[in-house]
């Protein structure tokens, strides 16, 4: 853990000060990616909770393309999907997956993608709603929407979620959606790619400040709803690192 | 949520006005005609800093009152818009649609002819710059005022004037103080891995002790904090901690909303 001073006010023994107060964990970017850093890579399902869903066609370019596909997702209670591919070139990485259904929240879609390339991402949503709301083709990056689930809780869907590793790659996932499970979380991702920056540099994300890399597509558009009435609404948290002064 | 893939920055050519909400912002918009802004060729917007929170913008003006009220008037950046030192002056930034992985809200703190002049995230503290009229950013209002008064360790929330909550917390410590001045909430962030509160509020000033802490660029922040013995005191390296308990009001705050610490 390191803080800097202004070197006008280092003391002598200063280089030794001891981290204390708020000992902030190493950042570790927006979100680790699925996949080996700096390498393009797509994964069309995958989950992490106390139910399993396994992981469906992952690949990673490792030299030369890598496709894979399946046909139709295993049973589970939770989603169920066809036609599940994914693909992983030198420059780029799509990942597609068709007729999925999330039950637990009434969210279904004709076809979900995501692709990525020279650091720029993008989604497209085919005939998609949740919890009977239509969802944009081209849903802004890293929009949410909540789903109220009773008792059992609030889950919560991230459309074109797009968050950059410490190493400037970025991974795009179409839809992420997390479930509350009997006081715990199932995450499930459909549709994610992976891709190196824009001729090597790093776009903007947790600890890389500076100009954005030229791919990178300038507008952003809020996690946090339009106004309502004029009035500013409130946030909504996007996950996401930042060192702050504790 | 539909959003236009387009990789088009916002121009310096001033296209058809957008019709704001009207809001007092202290002053007035004067009756003249608003002067133009200065071309800026695409190569020349890239070239400029972004007034991020890890960002340094020179140049830009300073808050001309860093203690006074701000009214709430607060600007959502939806496209990467260019910061100007003054209405038809040079361009110091570029102020993008995104601060942390989230929408880009300040506070506005003057109206001249179309233009407005907001507060910067980025360093030095309370520096400002002016946008220009005609796309980019929608007005909006914040209801809620966060006041923090350090030698009370006390914050007091407020929504249309009402107290929303209040709460003993704790500062900056004598080393590294928390910055005083008006700012604003920057972003509401849920840590990837929490330590110490689920929530964190950046807000749009840094620490004038310390150039970078753990890696970050000194962004002060307010947050949760588990241990209530230290509330009352000043032992933080400038943000300010409170009851875990106070997240959930934090958490209503809108973007952009002011924050006065003093």
């Amino acid at each position: 853990m390191s803080k800097t001073r202004p070197l006008a006010r280092m003391a002598a023994g200063a280089a030794g000060l001891a981290c204390v107060g708020a000992m902030l964990a190493a950042p570790a970017g927006a979100a680790v990616p699925a996949h080996a850093p700096g390498h393009n890579a797509a994964t069309a399902l995958s989950g992490n909770g106390p139910i399993a869903v396994p992981t469906i066609s992952a690949v990673t370019f490792a030299g030369k393309t890598a496709d894979r596909s399946l046909l139709e997702l295993p049973s589970n209670p939770l989603v169920s999907a066809k036609v599940l591919h994914s693909t992983a070139k030198a420059d780029s990485a799509r990942s597609a997956v068709a007729d999925v259904l999330i039950k637990k929240l009434d969210l279904s879609a004709h076809a979900i993608v995501a692709k990525c390339s020279h650091g720029h991402g993008t989604v497209d949503l085919v005939s998609a709603e949740a919890h009977g709301q239509k969802l944009a083709v081209s849903p802004s990056k890293n929009s949410a929407i909540k789903v109220g689930l009773g008792k059992l809780g609030t889950a919560v869907v991230t459309l074109n979620k797009q968050t950059h590793a410490p190493d400037g790659s970025l991974t795009v996932t179409a839809i992420e959606a997390q479930v509350p499970l009997g006081g715990k979380k199932e995450t499930i991702d459909v549709s994610t790619a992976t891709c190196a920056p824009h001729h090597g540099k790093a776009p903007i994300g947790p600890g890389h400040p500076g100009k954005p890399a030229p791919s990178q597509p300038p507008s952003a558009q809020p996690s946090q709803p339009p106004s309502n009435n004029g009035q500013a609404p409130a946030p909504t948290p996007v996950h996401h690192d930042l060192p702050v002064t504790g | 949520m539909d959003v236009t893939r387009s990789a088009t920055s916002v121009t310096a050519v001033v296209v058809a006005a957008v019709a704001f909400l009207a809001a007092g912002c202290g002053s007035s918009d004067s009756p003249q005609k608003a002067p133009n802004p200065k071309p800026l060729s695409k190569g020349d917007q890239a070239r400029l800093p972004q007034a991020t929170t890890y960002g340094t913008v020179n140049g830009a003006p300073a808050d001309p009152a860093p203690n006074a009220a701000q009214d709430g008037t607060v600007l959502h950046v939806t496209k990467d818009v260019v910061v100007y030192d003054k209405p038809g002056g040079k361009a110091i930034a570029m102020l993008p649609a995104q601060q942390l992985n989230g929408p880009t809200w300040v506070p506005v703190i003057a109206k001249q002819a179309g233009w407005r002049q907001v507060l910067l995230p980025s360093r030095p503290n309370h520096t400002s710059g002016w946008l220009a009229g005609g796309g980019g950013f929608k007005e909006a209002t914040s209801s809620y005022r966060v006041a923090v008064d350090l030698a009370k360790h006390k914050v007091t929330v407020t929504n249309g004037g009402k107290t929303a909550g209040t709460w003993t917390v704790a500062v900056g410590s004598k080393k590294d103080p928390t910055p005083t001045g008006r700012t604003f909430v920057l972003a509401a962030l849920a840590p990837t891995h929490p330590t110490y509160s689920k929530l964190i509020f950046p807000l749009g000033t840094h620490s004038n002790s310390l150039d970078k802490f753990g890696g970050g660029p000194g962004t002060v922040a307010l947050h949760g904090w588990p241990d209530s013995s230290i509330f009352g005191h000043n032992v933080s390296h400038g943000c300010v901690r409170f009851p875990e308990n106070a997240l959930t009001t934090l958490a209503r705050i809108p973007l952009g909303s002011p924050v006065t610490i003093t």
